[in-house]
């Protein structure tokens, strides 16, 4: 679990971003949503321990800045938005996972294996296993990569846009496969732009406006709250009752 | 496997015919001989106070500059990058001239010195990057900028004190020749070190080429690690280049030829760099002294004679399979 | 009718042009031709570096001005100027003083450039190149031929051959030659100086014979070479401070172990050489330098 009181940080150009109270679970999928520039990003980035912060970001009850940063690798998973087509096979991409655990000196043991190879099979890549990153495409590479913070096996993980180069099947097993490491403990932290399939597979929703924290609330909530979504959206969020629709919630003019 | 075992043998046989070839001044028989304890005086000062100390000078030189090299484009990112583009090599050479005019006969120091310049410079150039955090543009274009900059000063130097530029001549061709035992028993223990610490946190460097941010997420401490990476990259080069000169062929090239074959874990990597970086070494070096033998050519005009001709070879013929330009 | 009459004025024209370039040319050459023959005509002459200066002052001329390394120098008149480091001294400068001679190295890139500037503003320029005493010879007869003054050919020339001349009669014959090594050594590099070298001419001409004496152009001797060749006689001749080579000279053969192993090293018959004698060309002193590696050789103990 991840809790924020009163933080403050200042990124690139020195202006203040700033969270007044936010706790994350595990167990939840929570999606940041915002415009651009509002500050997902930083949001992510700071509770991955990259940025300095004034105030209090506790990770399970310890501030996130005591944290070494392996033991903070093996508290929080990271994947920026930006992945990089490296020369290494799918498989040894999962292994780099369990970087955390072990470190540079010591070897992979069975129980690491067993790790990279649940990870593998739960994002459909174990055939894909000895191919070289640079022979996917790239939604296959972002599933590559997923795989590889999942055998990381943090409580928490936390996701840059994780969905832009994935097409509609995959993105439909992507959050299969979230709700998959929901169900088995863990949480998840992810930065979308696609409002409807946030409201669809999401337990809570963060937004993001002008470098602070407006407001975090399930899509129920959300659906009523239509001045906020408004105010900085344009738009309203409405359920519909079709069942058959694959994202319940509708952006309403 | 099997591209391990290939250097090995290349590198037994390299060493070898280092140790058997001369000319016919002492013949591999005789070499044998010696080393087995009979042999004349005049043979044994040959084989143990000039071949020997000779060979393991281009072996550890060789091993230096191209796991040197290999550090320096993982970490940077940069297939061109080599001790000699962050000024290793010129810092280094910078420091002997002056030390020529300072301590002009005292062979031992050119050695401490040479070494002594290469560290100046890395430190130089980390400060300089330092203000971005060791970004790998920041660091390549310090280097670049202190390389120019000691190269300008040492033309100062010259101009204003001539009778230096015979110093400098000789320095920047390089070779093996005036190697002796006290100059292979200052760098082989920091090679030896550097080395295995290399080795030792290769895995570190697997993960950095994922990027800043995702090394950086599976708890690596990147600006660390690219401080030890640049350091230990630049004590392996700074104690190459004082026994041997400045030799900057072997650092580009060893480690493109090891990444066209090799795609796996640096680890790899670093182990076929030292093989391969030593066997070519060695190669040029017993060359360079035999073919014009009693006198010796500049180690360093072979290397690029034959290394270059080879990297090309090596270049058209990975375009031709992969059928990209990548 | 008017167009022939058009080619033919142009015809003559150019006949006429090509004939006054043509007289140009040829006076240009008589005048050049006058001013090299024409003796005692150098009134002014600057002479860049010692050696020079010092050929020039031989030849019983006096300079306007020369480079500083020639400060101190025997001989030189006092009014002369100094004009700086011997390779950085500006056209300008040079131009300045008004000089009807410049004497210069052939062989010294930066002199080479600056005699072709000062020779494109019209000052002539005379290049010397000593490779041997006959090379010394043949300069000092011209430029005594400029000064006018026989009598300082006679001393500083023939009267110097005749002593070089007795010293080589007196050199014992030996059936198989001694061989040497004569190294020019500075701080980093030392290197084999080959028959073309004046100072190994001399050396040979005393009966020894040199290890680097092949005609190709690599001077850098493997040690193993060396060693095994083990010569009789090693000679050292330094660059830069003299002082700083008497006190280093003993570590040079301490830095390289393989050079204790030579018996040369062992027997001390390494010697350090003036540098006045057999690093730069001794000219007038050409037998002093025959005199004193005699000595060496085949003195007294």
């Amino acid at each position: 679990m991840i809790e924020i009181r009163n933080m403050t940080t200042s990124y690139g150009r020195g202006e203040l971003f700033r969270v007044a109270g936010l706790t994350l679970k595990t167990g939840e999928i929570t999606a940041v949503i915002g415009r651009n520039g509002s500050g997902k990003s930083t949001l992510l980035k700071t509770l991955a321990g990259f940025l300095k912060y004034q105030g209090s970001i506790t990770i399970r009850g310890r501030e996130c800045r005591d944290y070494s940063a392996r033991e903070r690798a093996r508290e929080i998973a990271w994947l920026p938005q930006m992945l990089k087509t490296v020369q290494m096979d799918v498989e040894t991409l999962a292994e780099h996972g369990r970087y955390p655990h072990h470190g540079s000196t010591r070897r992979m043991g069975d129980a690491d294996r067993e790790k990279v190879k649940e990870a593998l099979r739960m994002t459909g890549m174990e055939k894909m296993a000895k191919r070289s990153l640079q022979e996917l495409s790239g939604g296959e590479r972002q599933r590559a990569y997923l795989a590889m913070v999942i055998a990381q096996d943090t409580p928490m993980i936390l996701l840059d846009e994780p969905t832009t180069y994935m097409d509609l099947v995959y993105q439909k097993t992507f959050f299969e496969i979230l709700q998959h490491l929901k169900q088995s403990g863990r949480g998840i932290v992810l930065s979308v732009h696609h409002l409807e399939q946030c409201f669809a597979f999401c337990d809570s929703i963060c937004l993001m406006d002008q470098r602070t924290l407006v407001r975090k609330a399930t899509p129920e909530e959300w659906a009523k709250d239509t001045d906020t979504l408004r105010a900085v959206f344009g738009i309203e969020m409405k359920k519909t009752e079709d069942r058959e629709l694959m994202y319940p919630y509708m952006i309403r003019r | 496997m099997r591209r391990y075992v290939t250097a090995g043998i290349v590198l037994i046989l390299a060493a070898a015919a280092a140790l058997l070839c001369g000319n016919s001044a002492i013949g591999a028989g005789d070499v044998l001989r010696t080393l087995a304890g009979n042999g004349t005086r005049a043979q044994q000062v040959i084989v143990f106070q000039v071949r020997l100390p000779r060979v393991a000078a281009a072996l550890l030189s060789g091993a230096a500059l191209s796991v040197s090299g290999y550090l320096l484009q993982n970490n940077l990112n940069n297939a061109v990058a080599s001790p000699g583009l962050l000024g290793i090599n010129n810092g280094a050479g910078l420091f002997v001239l002056i030390s020529a005019l300072v301590f002009p006969y005292q062979a031992g120091m050119k050695c401490v010195i040479a070494f002594a310049g290469a560290l100046a410079v890395t430190l130089l150039v980390s400060l300089l990057s330092s203000g971005t955090g060791l970004s790998k543009t920041s660091v390549i274009l310090s280097g670049v900028a202190v390389s120019a900059v000691c190269v300008a000063a040492a033309d100062v130097i010259i101009s204003v004190r001539p009778e230096t530029v015979a110093d400098k001549t000789a320095f920047q061709l390089g070779g093996f020749g005036d190697v002796s035992l006290t100059t292979v028993s200052i760098a082989a223990p920091v090679i030896v070190t550097m080395l295995a610490l290399a080795f030792v946190l290769a895995g570190g460097m697997d993960l950095m080429a994922l990027g800043d941010e995702v090394a950086q997420g599976l708890g690596v401490r990147v600006r660390m690690y690219r401080l030890i990476y640049l350091l230990c990259a630049s004590l392996l080069a700074g104690a190459a280049v004082s026994m041997s000169g400045m030799i900057g062929f072997v650092g580009l090239m060893v480690p493109n030829l090891v990444r066209m074959v090799h795609h796996g874990k640096s680890r790899g990597g670093i182990a076929l760099c030292m093989m391969v970086g030593s066997a070519f070494l060695l190669l040029c070096d017993t060359l360079a002294r035999v073919i014009v033998f009693p006198y010796e050519l500049p180690c360093g005009l072979l290397l690029s004679a034959l290394g270059a001709p080879f990297l090309i070879w090596m270049l058209v013929r990975k375009r031709k399979r992969l059928g990209v330009n990548d | 009718m008017k167009r022939f009459g058009k080619r033919t004025t142009e015809k003559r024209n150019s006949i006429l042009t090509l004939m006054l370039i043509l007289a140009l040319l040829a006076g240009c050459a008589a005048g050049t031709a006058a001013a090299e023959t024409a003796k005692g005509a150098f009134d002014r002459v600057i002479a860049l570096s010692r050696s020079n200066a010092e050929l020039w002052i031989l030849a019983g001329g006096k300079l306007i001005a020369t480079s500083d390394d020639a400060a101190g120098m025997d001989g030189l008149n006092e009014d002369a100027q100094f004009l700086g480091d011997m390779d950085h001294v500006s056209l300008e400068a040079i131009a300045a003083l008004s000089p009807d001679l410049l004497i210069l190295f052939s062989t010294e890139p930066a002199q080479k450039a600056l005699g072709e500037a000062a020779e494109g503003i019209g000052i002539h320029v005379y290049y010397t190149n000593i490779d041997s005493f006959d090379d010394y010879d043949r300069v000092m007869k011209e430029l005594t031929g400029f000064t006018g003054c026989s009598g300082a050919y006679e001393r500083h020339v023939e009267q110097v051959r005749e002593e070089i001349g007795g010293i080589l009669r007196q050199v014992p014959e030996k059936a198989e030659k001694d061989s040497y090594l004569l190294l020019h050594v500075s701080a980093t590099k030392s290197k084999a100086e080959k028959n073309d070298y004046f100072a190994c001419e001399i050396l040979n001409g005393l009966g020894l014979d040199n290890l680097a004496g092949d005609s190709s152009a690599f001077d850098v001797l493997s040690m193993e070479a060396i060693v095994a060749a083990d010569p009789d006689y090693i000679f050292v001749v330094p660059r830069g401070n003299e002082k700083k080579a008497a006190e280093s000279y003993e570590k040079l053969f301490s830095s390289q172990p393989a050079w204790e192993a030579l018996s040369a090293v062992r027997d001390g018959r390494h010697f350090l050489l003036d540098k006045n004698l057999f690093g730069l060309k001794p000219n007038a002193r050409w037998a002093e330098a025959y005199r004193e590696a005699y000595d060496l050789l085949y003195g007294q103990p």
